[in-house]
């Protein structure tokens, strides 16, 4: 398959799942890929280091992966670092200062053109502060789509 | 926001605002009977927008400020 360009896996739910993402990285062409869990149980060890070696990819969308449990650094570096233009987030609960940090990098992107949060509830006013002063702020990213976050007005777009 | 010119797309999908925005107190018949908590109507005397006015467009353009911006399409 060494032509394959894009790969969606759902419900995954095997305890060997990052040792698989190291193997499907050897798909050097892979420019699209959606993981969605099953759990939270999911084991997730070495799942940002496996996800740095998709060197090609242009497209993530991850579901329901426990944002505490996989190694924060270097999934917020690759976000940084590699040529992803499109990334989307389902399902996943940030703190206030994980949210803030992972907005950081966002900015620090120079490739990111496109961003979706679905269902990660921005139900602090810090966390609506943040966003808010992202879309502002941000001059790399065309397009942000925001789905199921739980805003009961419209102020983050004042 | 609107400093920011390079964003040229923000989709706003399934969030609480519009849910409470497309749905209207009911009005109530002679058979029925007024339910009120604490906090006022409680959620089953709400009914779906479609026997209402929808005020969601109304709201989103005066939230992104664009009401001078919109023409009547004749």
């Amino acid at each position: 398959m060494k032509h394959l360009h894009s790969l969606a896996l759902s419900n995954i739910c095997d305890k060997y799942f990052t040792e698989t993402l190291f193997d499907m990285a050897s798909q050097s062409r892979l420019k699209s890929l959606s993981l969605s869990l099953a759990n939270e149980h999911q084991s997730l060890a070495n799942f940002s280091e496996a996800l740095c070696r998709f060197k090609a990819l242009e497209k993530l969308h991850l579901s329901k992966i426990l944002y505490a449990k996989i190694n924060q650094p270097i999934f917020l570096g690759f976000i940084v670092e590699s040529n992803l233009k499109s990334l989307s987030l389902e399902n996943i609960n940030f703190s206030d200062q994980q949210f803030k940090t992972f907005l950081e990098k966002i900015n620090e992107s120079k490739n990111l053109r496109e961003i979706k949060l679905q269902a990660i509830y921005l139900d602090t006013d810090f966390k609506l502060g943040l966003m808010n002063g992202f879309m502002a702020g941000n001059k790399k990213l065309a397009k942000i789509t925001l789905s199921s976050n739980m805003l009961n007005n419209l102020e983050i777009l004042s | 926001m609107f400093i920011n010119k390079v964003l040229k797309e923000i989709v706003l999908v399934q969030q609480s605002y519009f849910k409470t925005s497309l749905m209207t107190p009911k009005e109530p018949t002679q058979n029925d009977e007024f339910k009120v908590s604490g906090s006022g109507l409680v959620h089953d005397d709400y009914l779906c927008m479609s026997k209402a006015e929808n005020r969601t467009l109304e709201k989103l353009t005066l939230g992104l400020g664009l009401m001078c911006t919109i023409k009547p399409l004749v």
